[in-house]
């Protein structure tokens, strides 16, 4: 009969209502973090944040990134992943600004929220960033390059950056340059990308400064290219007479501006990005937050002089 | 039976709206009774649990402010028999890489010059800017142990990691201008336990030091570049224990040697609005959801058991208008007494309808038998009456008149048997009314005269034997007899105008007539001075032989005359209307 087929139909989807309606709201919120690589102690520290801020709101967090930082392919099937497994957010640092929109498009269609932490992608479905303001962050390093040179003297400079399509980077640059450009006795001697890694960022170095005897300034652009800066001016012992400014730390870093090959380093502040990512997820998932403004973290500048300093060691020095 | 209109309510919604109401009211006070509860006992509960944890996370840093400690006594006894602070040195340098929580032990002079350092495998700094490792002042002013706060050790290459330092006065004279031994105990695993505690759904806890200085803060890198405030100097000056605020609790403890104070902070708005609205969430949907079943139940009810009940109603209401021609099928219940219910009343209906039918059939049988009987009777006065004027007939000589009397005698008791029939011809009928009003018009003197008037091809007709009779007597009896002039009776046979089946036979005097009370009693009255005919069963036997619509119509006016007429059907076999 078919009022009774009905009547049976009706008290199914009442059921199945009731359940569902339960198991949602005993779920914890999963949350999966992607980032660039899992090796450098910018995002071991993004980590600690992450984790941190799982603890205290109560996520469950997975933290995952590909082998090597050019690697957008392992990224966008760590997405697709995420997806499958139900993340309710995704906070992802992307390799490639434009290769990776597609992935984050399909996710959000999904819906998945997606922030932004570090660089963000070509997309309208991220949700937030949350990160260094990378072109302020350029003309903080700009300035902290140029500084101490008095007006007579030449300033030339050596840049060493990594993968053109990483949105930071180029962000960076863009700072940086803004602010040279805008100073008489400064000019950019020589400019080159090289892969996200310790052993191509010092061989890149090397090689400009050995064809560029004239740069007095060496820049690199995150951390890696920073030990690129450091080790080159180590092996042609030019730490007297070239400056190394570079991005982050890590205790080798550290060395470095302690032993005097290093001059500045911006010190980003990976825990607050990865905390705050965290945190805002929960708060987005949760409808609780409704702006979508930038959240810009901290740069922190660390000479030798500031370097041990009770608030300064406590935001860069990590606890691993 | 007349009917109050009242307000009425149909089974099933009644049910419907008390089970609804009933709902309502359950969930309510469901709901009422849950958040007051919940509110109380989740309130207290996180404050419990927050109790809790910073209870366990000070008695683990009791442990190992205690265990550190002993580490240093222990090494500090070590030194005993050693002449000097190198070969001690030499001895110890194991102990960093066997006891994970140790990462260097360090012999100062008074200046913090480093005398020996056992530690790291890396290479020790040849000149270490700014020795975190070693505060002269706090050094000097401590009476048995100084205690540095979690700091990053930068002594060696390379390594940057945090710890914290306890460090002690050196008593052995034997060690020359040595003047302390340090040990920096790894902060990692104190870090990650703080980490790791969290408090309630959302909540954390951290360590400051007595004046409210943060010592170590899970999110101190969020905190230390501006972008969270941690009001911690003036939570410092809560005592130890919970404290509720709007919003959030703080949880307070300080170790056992006064160094730390461990404060939890937790937020309690979220759990509580959460979870309220969880179980009120919930409840609201098991409502629907009993509302729902109530309403298919009901459905399923009204379906079953009142659907039937209505159609038995109305059965009966039915039977109650048109008990004849009621015809009633039941069947199709599901419930059992409505099924019992049903059955029975269908056959009682029917057993009443054959009663009645029964009833119906033995009264006319009755009638026409009793009519019969009476038809049989002959007047006893008429008789007389007739035999006495007969004998004075004879008496007077009149031979030819007293001859024509006993004919007209004979053949109307010939008539009047008709072998038993009870239809005869029109023609028959006339020809016993003529017979009667020849003795009639004998015994009268010839008060009245009579003629008849028959439309041709209707005398073939049938129609009841002893129809016109009593209506002539009548007329004689009530409408000639008190007349002074002579009166005239006619007897017409038509074809009725209105209807090509019907015949009307009409009896008409000239006499004093009727008034219409009179008409009316004629025809309800029996005879009772009489035996024989009455005006009244030659109605009764016509509408018992033909139906409703047939029988006599009066038409009467006073001084002017009487008629009455007879409707009959056109019958031409008598079998049709036989008993």
């Amino acid at each position: 009969m078919l009022c009774k087929k009905i009547t049976a139909l009706l008290i199914c989807l009442a059921l199945s209502a009731g359940l569902c309606s339960c198991a949602s709201t005993g779920d914890r919120l999963y949350i999966a973090v992607i980032v660039k690589s899992v090796n450098s102690d910018f995002f071991g520290s993004l980590k600690k944040g992450v984790e941190t801020a799982a603890t205290e709101y109560n996520v469950d967090i997975t933290f995952e990134g590909p082998e090597n930082e050019e690697d957008y392919i392992t990224q966008n099937t760590l997405i697709e992943t995420a997806v499958q497994n139900g993340a309710d957010a995704i906070l992802l640092s992307a390799i490639n600004y434009e290769k990776s929109a597609a992935a984050v498009n399909e996710a959000a269609k999904n819906g998945v929220k997606i922030i932004a932490i570090d660089s963000t992608v070509n997309s309208p479905a991220i949700s937030l960033f949350i990160g260094t303001d990378n072109k302020e962050a350029g003309r903080t390093a700009a300035r902290a390059a140029t500084a101490g040179f008095s007006e007579m003297t030449e300033i030339h400079i050596g840049l060493l950056n990594y993968f053109e399509s990483t949105e930071n980077g180029m962000q960076r640059e863009e700072g940086f340059l803004e602010y040279v450009n805008s100073l008489s006795n400064a000019r950019i001697a020589a400019s080159v990308n090289v892969n996200s890694n310790i052993e191509s960022a010092t061989a890149g170095a090397v090689k400009m400064l050995r064809e560029n005897p004239e740069i007095n300034v060496l820049v690199g652009f995150n951390e890696w290219m920073s030990l690129g800066v450091g080790y080159a001016i180590e092996q042609l012992g030019l730490s007297e007479r070239v400056k190394g400014v570079g991005f982050d730390a890590n205790p080798i870093s550290v060395g470095m501006l302690e032993t005097g090959e290093m001059d500045a380093l911006l010190v980003q502040n990976p825990f607050a990005i990865g905390y705050l990512g965290v945190q805002k997820a929960a708060e987005l998932i949760d409808s609780k937050l409704t702006e979508n403004d930038p959240i810009y973290t901290s740069v922190t500048e660390v000479t030798v002089e500031n370097l041990f300093d009770a608030d300064i060691q406590k935001i860069i020095f990590s606890f691993s | 039976m007349k009917r109050k209109r009242r307000f009425t309510i149909s089974l099933s919604a009644l049910s419907i709206l008390s089970i609804a109401a009933a709902a309502a009211t359950a969930a309510t006070v469901c709901i009422a009774i849950f958040s007051s509860v919940y509110s109380r006992s989740l309130m207290s509960d996180a404050a419990v649990s927050s109790e809790q944890n910073i209870q366990q996370t000070v008695l683990a840093m009791d442990n190992y402010i205690y265990g550190i400690k002993n580490q240093l006594t222990q090494i500090i006894a070590s030194m005993e028999g050693y002449e000097d602070p190198a070969s001690f040195s030499e001895d110890i340098a194991i102990i960093p890489h066997t006891q994970s929580d140790i990462y260097a032990i360090t012999i100062y002079d008074a200046q913090g010059g480093i005398i020996t350092c056992a530690g790291s495998s890396a290479a020790l700094k040849e000149e270490i800017r700014s020795n975190l490792s070693f505060d002269a002042r706090l050094f000097e002013a401590a009476e048995d142990f100084a205690f540095l706060s979690p700091h990053v050790q930068n002594m060696f290459e390379g390594e940057y990691p945090w710890v914290v330092t306890l460090a002690s006065e050196i008593k052995t004279p034997a060690f020359g201008n040595a003047r302390y031994i340090a040990v920096d105990f790894r902060f990692s695993e104190i870090a990650r336990y703080i980490d790791n505690v969290g408090i309630g759904r959302h909540g954390y806890c951290y360590i400051t030091d007595q004046e409210g200085n943060i010592v170590y803060h899970p999110q101190q890198q969020v905190i230390f570049s501006g972008l969270k405030q941690e009001d911690s100097r003036a939570i410092n000056a809560l005592s130890d224990g919970v404290h509720m605020e709007k919003d959030i609790i703080y949880t307070l403890g300080s170790t056992y040697d006064e160094l730390w104070r461990i404060i939890g902070v937790s937020y309690t708005d979220e759990l509580e609005i959460e979870r309220r609205s969880q179980i009120i969430i919930s409840v609201i949907i098991s409502f629907f959801f009993c509302a729902l079943i109530a309403f298919i139940v009901m459905l399923l009810y009204s379906k079953i058991v009142n659907a039937p009940v209505l159609s038995l109603i109305k059965a009966m209401k039915q039977f109650e208008k048109h008990t004849g021609d009621f015809h009633y099928k039941g069947g199709g219940e599901t419930v059992k007494e409505l099924q019992a219910l049903s059955g029975s009343f269908a056959h009682m209906a029917v057993t009443i309808q054959n009663l009645v039918e029964t009833v119906h059939q033995e009264e006319t049988a009755l009638r026409k038998t009793e009519l019969k009987a009476l038809q049989a009777q002959i007047n006893p006065h008429f008789l007389y009456n007739t035999l006495d004027s007969i004998q004075w007939m004879c008496e007077q000589g009149k031979n030819e008149e007293a001859t024509r009397m006993v004919g007209a005698l004979a053949r109307l008791f010939r008539i009047s048997i008709s072998k038993g029939r009870e239809l005869i011809t029109i023609k028959e009928e006339l020809n016993h009314a003529e017979n009667y009003l020849i003795i009639q018009s004998y015994r009268y003197r010839n008060q009245f005269s009579y003629r008849f008037d028959l439309e041709p091809g209707l005398e073939n007709y049938l129609c009841n034997k002893i129809t016109i009779q009593p209506l002539i007597e009548n007329a004689i009896y009530h409408g000639l007899d008190r007349m002074v002039e002579q009166g005239e009776i006619v007897i017409s046979v038509r074809q009725a105008p209105d209807d090509e089946k019907d015949i009307l036979i009409t009896v008409s005097d000239n006499g004093v007539g009727m008034t219409p009370e009179q008409c009316e009693k004629i025809l309800k009255k029996e005879r009772s001075d009489t035996s024989g005919i009455g005006v009244k069963n030659v109605n009764d036997r016509l509408k018992i032989y033909f139906g409703e619509k047939y029988g006599l119509f009066i038409k009467s006016e006073l001084d002017v005359g009487t008629s009455v007429t007879v409707r009959i059907p056109k019958v031409e076999k008598e079998a049709a209307y036989a008993l």
